[in-house]
């Protein structure tokens, strides 16, 4: 009993991270049909910036609030000076922005050192749930993270970006035609995407070793969190997001992590085989 | 009795309550010319996408040869003798004339027996001087006559041209109605087209399809003269 | 099939499509058989490995050349194929054990592809999706060679690799070992370069053009794209094989991320699709990576990001390529 609740909080916790990290790729790809690979580095800038901020003692709420400047003025930069500029090029843009990822994981270990940082988590101790005792700060994420998501996916319904943001997706020929601004969207979004992406950075933060390389791995899951899921479609992460995180905590409980990672990403594949387009279709 | 070379049995088809195409029935008889026609939406694309797989219909029979390849895969079709050009060009445009019409001869869609020479292709649709050329470097009627030469080279029972004149010259449209009228000498040819000087020049017989079911079939003559039929094609009747 | 094909295969399709190209590779590996004796130990060796990355730059360039769809984990056939010749060859020993343990470097990642391509072409997986799920699958596979410890060797992989033995003659000299590579990248560049002239190339780029026309023709295209995949693969592996031989060490980094990023950066800089100008682009930029890590070999990494994002501003379609379009340029020659 008590070890089937600590399962689902666990698929909770890195459901939720995946969902925050897949968010933006699932935008960012809708919107431009570009795959953005150096989407993972926005989660080491968030966790960095926990790091950056706890030594500087400016505490959990700083280090979020700077995850997010630095991650929305990061994806400002990199769609204004790369990305703007590969839109009909699906396959260089993938491999601009990998260089861009490797580079950056570079300039994160020039700047933080090869070893491992943490941090502490700003709540301590544990809350007892059902007779199990769960670490207070993963709860915690969990409730930021779908507070969060709500969030944005009210503000895809009620805001007139997030209704630019919705037609630029189901068509883009005929938003333009109709005077939305495509490419100030484009921009507005890809800061958001990555901004939610440092913020998930931040959060996981002081539930690992932080280390330069940390964002590649976010990034393969949450490829396929998007490819899972279905591309465009706030559910469609939701359902990826759950498959995924679910999937790889029910096995890593039996079994290594990196193994379990491997057969979760090998039946997403097989998944893919039978549902091409994704869970949810938009 | 010799068997149709295609034929369809009540296909129907609809899309979210729509029904695109209504108990559609007819037959081509080996080596004869059909020109299907209709104004736009009238279901003939859909027909099109119906018989070569691409679709699949809700109930009826696709029959090529007496036999039932209804539900087949695309390139499965293909290899049944079902060859299909497409409304916009479709060429391999890296690729020379000469190779575009190989990688089709030697492919699988070719008839058992071998598919057409080569030469003999270039020949009948008049590029044997552009022979050399990539097929990106080709005007827009150069590569819609190659990729009738591509279909052609599989020497298929039935040759399928969607609007295969949609933007040309009226000279290239009298020439493609020439090649059209020629192929039919070694197979059968059905050509859907809403431009009426390329089915006059074809002058054969005409099958009218309005809102997804056959309205008319008959040689070109009576159709023309068909009060129905213009009325349609002019919007008053719909 | 039809019984009998239309226009020429073979060698002579090749003499006459790509004559340049073919007579470059061979006028290369010429030059790399005559300086061979004059090499000293670590040239010798640095020559050996940029010839087995080559065998590896071609690997990819037939299959994201010819087929226009990029593998972004072909380090995982690679590093397979290392790690099925260092795990099998020394069960049986001598030439036995070495031609079990090329068997295997060869016949694994065609499996492996077999199992991945089936799932991903047949799903209709194509263009940046292809690409980002292979790039998840090279996570998968890093992740599994340092954690598998029992049969990976983990971190530290597996040393003490056999050296490749034929008849008794064991390729253990710097000399002989360049010699093996050498041989066998001249061979498969025949191998992949006539493919590539005949009919099965000419489908491929057919594919790449205009995939619903190929199907249309009658062309099982997913079946064609995964059957490019798989030899694609086998001769990843085999160029694994060899680097496991002749090193004589396999660790994880040779199924990672950055190798399969750095041979994508091989092909593009020789200029892609073009089979010989991968191999050149492996010389050259394998060089230039000394050259790197001579100042600092945290750098070349660095190197290797900026180096891509500056390669797909200015010469997207490979740098061989431009230069030489500048040259003809500056000579006053016609430009295409």
């Amino acid at each position: 009993m008590s070890d089937l609740i600590v399962i689902l909080l666990n698929a909770a916790t890195l459901t939720s991270i995946l969902m925050l990290v897949g968010l933006g790729l699932a935008i960012i790809f809708g919107l431009m049909r570009v795959l953005n690979l150096a989407h993972g580095e926005f989660v080491a800038i968030g966790a960095f910036a926990m790091v950056v901020a706890h030594d500087a003692g400016l505490g959990f709420i700083g280090g979020l609030v700077l995850a997010t400047a630095v991650g929305a003025l990061g994806g400002l930069l990199l769609e204004w000076g790369i990305v703007r500029h590969l839109y009909h090029r699906p396959i260089q843009a993938i491999l601009a922005t990998w260089g861009v990822s490797l580079a950056f994981q570079q300039l994160l270990q020039l700047a933080f050192g090869t070893g491992a940082r943490t941090v502490p988590a700003p709540i301590q101790g544990a809350v007892e749930i059902m007779g199990t005792a769960y670490p207070a700060y993963r709860l915690l994420l969990i409730a930021l993270s779908l507070l969060l998501f709500a969030g944005l996916a009210i503000a895809m319904r009620r805001t007139s970006l997030g209704l630019d943001l919705r037609a630029v997706i189901q068509n883009r020929e005929m938003a333009e035609s109709v005077g939305i601004n495509t490419a100030r969207t484009f921009s507005i979004s890809f800061a958001i995407g990555s901004a939610v992406a440092a913020i998930a950075g931040a959060l996981v933060a002081p539930l690992v070793s932080i280390l330069p390389q940390i964002g590649v791995n976010y990034l393969a899951n949450s490829f396929f969190v998007v490819i899972v899921g279905g591309v465009g479609s706030l559910g469609g992460v939701l359902a990826g997001s759950a498959f995924i995180g679910g999937l790889d905590s029910l096995i890593a409980y039996q079994l290594s992590p990196s193994l379990s990672r491997a057969i979760v990403l090998l039946l997403a594949i097989i998944l893919v085989r039978f549902r091409p387009q994704g869970l949810v279709k938009p | 009795m010799t068997e149709a070379a295609l034929e369809t049995r009540h296909l129907a088809l609809s899309f979210g309550g729509v029904r695109v195409t209504r108990d559609v029935s007819f037959s081509v008889a080996p080596k004869e010319l059909v020109a299907i026609i209709g104004p736009n939406g009238a279901g003939k694309s859909t027909l099109l996408n119906l018989i070569t797989g691409v679709l699949k219909p809700d109930s009826g029979q696709v029959l090529t040869a007496g036999k039932d390849i209804t539900g087949w895969k695309p390139h499965h079709i293909v290899r049944a003798g079902i060859g299909r050009k497409f409304q916009v060009p479709s060429t391999f445009d890296d690729l020379s004339v000469r190779e575009n019409i190989e990688v089709s001869v030697n492919g699988p869609g070719a008839a058992r027996d071998g598919g057409m020479n080569v030469d003999t292709v270039l020949e009948r649709v008049g590029l044997t001087a552009k022979a050399d050329t990539l097929a990106c470097n080709l005007s827009h009627g150069h590569r819609q006559w190659l990729e009738i030469g591509m279909v052609l080279a599989l020497r298929p029972r039935v040759l399928l041209l969607d609007e295969p004149t949609a933007g040309m010259t009226p000279e290239e449209t009298a020439r493609t109605a020439e090649i059209a009228r020629d192929v039919a000498q070694v197979c059968s040819v059905v050509a859907i087209e809403h431009d009426m000087s390329f089915v006059r020049a074809l002058n054969c017989r005409t099958v009218v399809l309005h809102q997804g079911a056959l309205l008319r079939d008959s040689d070109f003559q009576t159709i023309s003269e068909d009060e129905e039929v213009r009325d349609i094609y002019l919007g008053r009747h719909t | 099939m039809s019984p009998r094909k239309t226009g020429s295969g073979g060698l002579g399709e090749l003499f006459r499509k790509d004559r340049s190209h073919t007579v470059i590779f061979l006028v290369l590996a010429a030059l790399v058989l005559v300086a061979s004796p004059y090499l000293d130990y670590y040239n010798t060796t640095a020559v050996r490995d940029a010839a087995i990355f080559g065998l590896f730059a071609l690997s990819l360039d037939y299959f994201w050349g010819k087929t226009g769809q990029l593998s972004f984990g072909h380090a995982v056939f690679f590093g397979v194929g290392a790690y099925a010749y260092a795990l099998v060859a020394p069960v049986l020993g001598g030439t036995a054990g070495s031609l079990a343990g090329l068997g295997a470097a060869v016949a694994l990642p065609v499996v492996v592809a077999g199992v991945i391509g089936y799932f991903l072409l047949f799903a209709g997986i194509r263009g940046d999706f292809f690409t980002i799920v292979t790039l998840a699958l090279g996570v998968i596979a890093q992740q599994l060679a340092i954690s598998w410890v029992a049969v990976t060797g983990g971190d530290a992989g597996l040393v003490g690799v056999p050296p490749l033995t034929l008849g008794g003659f064991v390729f253990f000299s710097p000399t002989s070992t360049l010699y093996l590579a050498l041989g066998t990248l001249v061979l498969l560049y025949f191998v992949v370069a006539i493919l590539s002239a005949g009919h099965t190339g000419k489908v491929l780029t057919a594919i790449q053009c205009n995939e619903t026309r190929a199907q249309s023709l009658g062309y099982d295209t997913s079946a064609e794209l995964l059957k490019a995949l798989m030899l694609s693969a086998g001769i990843a592996g085999l160029a694994g094989a060899l680097y496991a031989a002749t090193s004589g060490i396999v660790v994880p980094d040779l199924v990672g991320l950055l190798l399969s990023t750095e041979v994508i950066m091989w092909v593009v800089v020789g200029g892609r699709g073009t089979l010989v100008g991968p191999v050149v682009g492996t010389f050259l930029v394998m060089r230039f990576q000394q050259e790197i890590s001579s100042v600092s070999a945290a750098l070349w990494p660095l190197v290797v990001g900026v180096g891509f994002v500056i390669l797909v501003f200015t010469a997207p379609n490979g740098l061989l390529p431009w230069l030489g379009r500048m040259g003809r340029r500056l000579t006053g020659g016609r430009t295409p």
